[in-house]
C-alpha cells in the first residue's frame, strides 16, 4: 500500500494559505497547511465543519473560485508540477486525467441531462481522444469495474433513475476513466446509508489496491478511516494540528483536539456511557491569521503560552507530528 | 410491565399519495413506550422511521391502526379534542433552523407557547424562557437574538428548549444530532440524557446512527421498509443482533481500531417503498432467504431469547 519511504511524494502541499472573501466577510480557510501523499498511499484528512479539509482538496484540483479565493502563499506540487497559479490548460489536463475526484453528493456532480454512458465516457473522449465507439466500450468496462449490475442497460440511463449508491459508483467510474494516479474522495459516503457506505468503502479499497493509485480521503469520521488510511492528517480551523500513521493517531493522539474528538466518538458495542466526553464550545471560524493556538478556547490544557503564537508541527514520534506547545516540551 | 404504556401504537399504517402513486411508508407497526423510557428507532433512509414518529404525534394522517397516548385513543380525535394533549407530546427536529421562524427572536420562539397555551403573562413567560435557556446551556441575553445568529449546536439547544417549554411527558427526537459535528454532538447528547433523567421524559429517539442510539436508548426497534423487523433492549440487540438485516446494519458500522475494510455485510440498496417485495420485505437483500420467505410475511413475534423478531430463518 505504502510506497517506499524514499519515494518522492506524488502530491506535496507546503505552507498553503488561502483566504476567502465573500459578502464583505473574510475567512482564513487555510493557514500554512502542509502535507504530502506518496504514490499509492492512502491519506485521510479528518476535520469538522470549517476545518478547511475540503478547501485543501479543491485547491489541489485547482478548483477554487478565483474571484473569492485569495492565495496567501505556499505551493502545491503534483508529480513535480506546480499547480498553484498554473494555466487552466495545465489544470484541465490534470483534472480527470491524472487526478480524479469524487464528491459527497453525486447528484450535483453528475449532469442530469446526459446519460450515464456519455458521462463515464466523457473524460476518455476529452483526455484520450478516444473514438465514440471505443469510449463506449471502455465505459462499459468501467461500469463493470465499479461492480454495477447490468452495465449495458445503465449506459442509456439518466442519473435520476439510479439510487444514491449507484450514482456514487458511476461517479467513481468517471473519476477512474483515465486511470489517475491520485483519487481525491471528499466525504464520499456521508450522504449514504450505512450498509451502502460499507459497500462503497470496500469498492474504493479494492480499486485502490488493484490500480495502485494514491488516495486522499476527506472525512469527519475517524472510525471510517481506521482501516482505510495509512496516515491521518487532522485539521482544525484551517490548520493541520496533527498528522501521523493511522494506528498511532487513533491509539496515542498527541494533540488535545484529536484526543477530544476520539473521546467524543461513540463506538457501537460499548453500551451506554455514563457521560460522553465533551469538547466545550463550538468550531470557530478564523477571519484572519492570529498569533495564537486556534484551539485554545476549547482546550482543557490551555495555558498563557498558547496565546504567544501559532504552535508549529513538532515531532512526537517517527512520522508523527502535532502542533501543540505541550509536544516536545518537558512535562516533568 | 404492570403500568400501562405512555405511548402505544397498534397496527399503525401511513400512506402517502393516492391510487397508483400511493406509497405505504408505515405498514402496520406495533410499539409501546413506557413513562420515562427511551425507545430508539433505527433504519435506513426511506424505511419510514420519521413518518412513524410524526404519525404517533398525529402530525401526519394515520390510515390504519391505533395510537394511544396515556390511555386515550388519539387516532381519530379531532384537532380541538387533541389540543389539551398537544403540550404533553413534543418533537425535536434534525434541523431546528428549518423549524424556527427566522424573524422571531429566540425568546419569542421559546416563549410563544407559554402565552398561547399556558396563558402566562409577559413577565412570567420571560422568566420561564430565561430558565429554559439556562437549562439548555444558553445565556439570558440569547433570548433577544434571531436564529441565524446561532451555530448548529446552539440552534439544537433552542429546539430542545422550545420542546421543553410546556413540560411534556414525551418527546419525539428525529435525528437530533445528525447534522452536528462530533465535538458538538457529545454536548447535545449529554444535555438530552440529563434532561431525560431530571424530568422522567419518555422519548422516541429516531436515528440512522446505531452508536448514538445504543448510548441513549433503553430499547431499540429496527425498521425496514415500513415494518419493525427486530426489537429488544439496546445493549443486547446491538451485542447480538438476530435479524439478518440488523446483523448487516451492525456489521456495516465503521469502528475505530478496525483493520479490515473489505467486508461487505450486505449488497444492494434499500428498495424503494414503491416496490416492496412480496412476502418478507427484506428477502431481496437477505443472504438467508428461503423459498417460504416469498410466500408470507414473517410476523413480529417473541423468539426463544425474548427478542421480538420478524424472520423465518434467523
Amino acid at each position: 500500500m505504502t510506497g517506499p519511504a524514499s519515494a518522492a511524494p506524488l502530491l506535496d502541499v507546503a505552507e498553503l494559505s488561502i483566504a476567502f472573501r465573500a459578502a464583505g466577510r473574510q475567512v482564513q480557510a487555510l493557514d500554512g497547511v502542509s502535507f504530502s501523499v506518496l504514490p499509492g498511499e492512502v491519506v485521510a484528512i479528518v476535520g469538522e465543519s470549517g476545518s478547511g479539509k475540503t478547501v485543501a482538496a479543491l485547491s489541489t484540483m485547482g478548483l477554487l473560485p478565483p474571484h473569492v479565493a485569495r492565495i496567501g502563499g505556499g505551493s502545491i506540487r503534483f508529480e513535480g508540477t506546480e499547480i498553484l497559479g498554473a494555466a487552466e490548460a495545465v489544470l484541465g489536463r490534470l483534472r480527470g486525467s491524472r487526478i480524479g475526484m469524487i464528491f459527497q453528493e453525486p447528484m450535483t456532480a453528475l449532469n442530469p441531462v446526459l446519460t450515464i454512458g456519455e458521462q463515464v465516457a466523457e473524460p476518455l473522449v476529452l483526455h484520450r481522444g478516444a473514438s465514440r465507439k471505443a469510449a463506449r466500450e471502455q465505459a462499459l468496462a468501467l461500469l463493470r469495474l465499479v461492480r454495477l449490475a447490468d452495465p449495458g442497460r445503465l449506459l442509456g440511463a439518466y442519473p435520476h433513475q439510479l439510487s444514491g449508491g449507484m450514482r456514487q459508483r458511476v461517479m467513481i467510474a468517471q473519476a477512474l476513466a483515465c486511470e489517475p494516479s491520485l483519487l481525491i474522495a471528499d466525504e464520499p459516503t456521508t450522504a449514504l446509508d450505512v450498509t451502502v457506505q460499507a459497500q462503497i468503502m470496500a469498492l474504493l479499497r479494492g480499486l485502490q489496491q488493484q490500480l495502485g493509485m494514491a488516495m486522499v480521503l476527506i472525512t469527519h469520521d475517524l472510525a471510517l478511516v481506521s482501516a482505510f488510511a495509512a496516515r491521518i492528517v487532522v485539521m482544525y480551523a484551517g490548520r493541520v494540528v496533527e498528522q501521523g500513521p493511522t494506528a498511532r493517531i487513533l491509539s496515542a493522539p498527541a494533540h488535545p483536539y484529536t484526543q477530544g474528538l476520539l473521546a467524543a466518538t461513540l463506538q457501537l458495542g460499548e453500551g451506554r456511557r455514563e457521560r460522553i466526553a465533551e469538547i466545550p464550545g463550538t468550531v470557530r471560524v478564523v477571519s484572519a491569521v492570529e498569533e495564537q493556538c486556534y484551539f485554545h478556547p476549547r482546550c482543557p490544557h490551555a495555558a498563557p503560552a498558547c496565546l504567544a503564537g501559532r504552535p508549529p508541527l513538532r515531532p512526537v514520534a517517527a512520522g508523527h507530528k502535532a502542533a501543540c506547545i505541550r509536544v516536545g516540551a518537558d512535562h516533568g | 410491565m404492570a403500568e400501562a404504556p405512555l405511548v402505544e401504537a397498534a397496527g399503525l399504517a401511513v400512506r402517502y399519495g393516492v391510487g397508483a402513486d400511493a406509497v405505504t411508508a408505515v405498514a402496520g407497526v406495533d410499539l409501546a413506550i413506557a413513562r420515562g423510557e427511551v425507545l430508539g428507532l433505527v433504519g435506513e433512509s426511506g424505511c419510514g422511521k420519521s413518518t412513524l414518529g410524526r404519525a404517533i404525534l398525529r402530525l401526519v394522517p394515520v390510515h390504519g391502526g391505533r395510537v394511544r397516548f396515556d390511555g386515550t385513543d388519539i387516532t381519530d380525535l379531532p384537532e380541538r379534542a387533541l389540543r389539551p394533549l398537544r403540550p404533553r407530546m413534543q418533537i425535536v427536529f434534525q434541523d431546528p433552523f428549518a423549524a424556527l421562524n427566522p424573524r422571531k427572536t429566540v425568546g419569542q420562539a421559546v416563549g410563544d407557547p407559554l402565552h398561547a397555551v399556558l396563558g402566562l403573562d409577559r413577565t412570567m413567560a420571560e422568566m420561564k424562557v430565561a430558565a429554559l435557556l439556562a437549562r439548555v446551556g444558553l445565556l439570558p441575553e440569547h433570548a433577544e437574538r434571531l436564529p441565524h445568529e446561532f451555530s448548529g449546536g446552539q440552534r439544537q439547544r433552542i429546539g430542545i428548549a422550545r420542546a421543553l417549554a410546556l413540560d411534556p411527558d414525551f418527546i419525539v427526537c428525529d435525528e437530533p444530532v445528525s447534522a452536528l459535528d462530533v465535538s458538538v454532538r457529545a454536548q447535545v447528547l449529554n444535555l438530552l440524557a440529563d434532561i431525560r433523567a431530571e424530568r422522567g421524559l419518555a422519548m422516541l429517539f429516531i436515528s440512522h446512527d446505531l452508536s448514538v442510539v445504543e448510548h441513549i436508548a433503553d430499547r431499540v426497534a429496527v425498521m425496514y421498509l415500513g415494518r419493525i423487523v427486530e426489537s429488544g433492549p439496546a445493549r443486547d440487540l446491538f451485542a447480538g443482533p438476530r435479524h439478518p438485516y440488523t446483523r448487516a446494519l451492525v456489521a456495516s458500522v465503521p469502528r475505530i481500531g478496525a483493520t479490515d475494510d473489505t467486508a461487505v455485510p450486505i449488497e444492494g440498496d434499500p428498495p424503494s417503498p414503491r416496490s416492496v417485495p412480496a412476502g418478507c420485505r427484506f428477502r431481496s437483500r437477505c443472504p438467508r432467504a428461503l423459498p417460504c420467505c416469498a410466500a408470507a410475511e414473517p410476523p413480529l413475534a417473541v423468539d426463544g431469547a425474548g427478542r421480538l423478531l420478524a424472520c423465518f430463518n434467523p
